[in-house]
């Protein structure tokens, strides 16, 4: 790996940690959704730079049902056992919207959008 | 029931069944055997009770992934020793060497720990949101 990938995958790697939580709560504000649904959504949004596994997803919903982020209600499935849909609590939407608000609306500025797009 | 209550409610079971025999050996020790045979007691009272809290804390720990119940488990010790402590000696079982102040002395040796312990519980409870690691809560 050349030097220029190589600081390319570093940068991306660190920049990345940190966002799953945002591509979660993006995934339940769209509506509730089973693990795997929220895995398809965070890798076809993300076209494919966030790729998690059931447990990553699993593990970081927990955390967030015991700080009452998010909740979740059984489904009863076409066959098997009932299936856990997760949703965003009042608690969940206020975070998230305050946290777009303050993180990600900035980026819209003009000036930052001319800065992103320069080639 | 709550995950938390469960874990504590066999802690105190556990505990107030090792009090209990704590102060049974005791007495019977201080009655018959020398200062070895009461050293022995309460080492023993202490490595067990510690082994209890260390396999409570971490069985919750592990279920969990919360470790706020530490604490908890230092206080249950606390109240248990000095609760049975003190009806022993209201029931009449204490040995005839065994004087009120001996659990004085321990109540006074036992509580600044205690304190330093709830000191030291709730500068880490910054670091928690309802009990979850607020450095790994969103990683």
């Amino acid at each position: 790996m050349g030097k220029y990938q190589e600081l390319l995958v570093t940068w991306e790697e660190t920049y990345k940690k940190g966002q799953l939580t945002l591509w979660i709560f993006l995934s339940l504000r769209e509506g509730q959704k089973h693990v795997n649904e929220m895995r398809e959504f965070i890798k076809e949004l993300s076209q494919g730079t966030i790729v998690c596994d059931e447990q990553s997803l699993y593990r970081a919903l927990r955390k967030f049902y015991d700080v009452s982020l998010v909740d979740f209600s059984f489904v009863k499935g076409n066959r098997g056992p009932d299936k856990k849909y997760y949703f965003l609590t009042d608690l969940g939407k206020r975070l998230l919207a305050e946290f777009i608000e303050r993180n990600i609306l900035l980026f819209f500025n003009e000036r930052l959008i001319k800065l992103i797009n320069i080639k | 029931m709550h995950v938390r209550n469960r874990f504590l409610l066999m802690f105190v079971t556990g505990c107030l069944i090792l009090t209990l025999a704590f102060r049974l050996t005791l007495s019977h020790a201080i009655d018959t055997g020398g200062v070895f045979g009461i050293a022995a007691t309460a080492v023993g009272y202490f490595g067990l009770l510690f082994t209890l809290g260390w396999f409570t804390g971490s069985g919750y720990y592990r279920k969990t992934r919360r470790a706020d119940i530490t604490f908890s488990i230092h206080f249950i010790s606390y109240l248990s020793f000095f609760a049975i402590s003190l009806l022993w000696f209201i029931w009449g079982n204490r040995s005839d060497h065994e004087k009120l102040w001996h659990v004085y002395l321990a109540l006074g040796i036992w509580s600044p720990v205690l304190l330093y312990s709830y000191v030291l519980h709730q500068r880490h409870k910054q670091d928690y949101i309802d009990g979850i690691d607020k450095s790994t809560l969103f990683e």
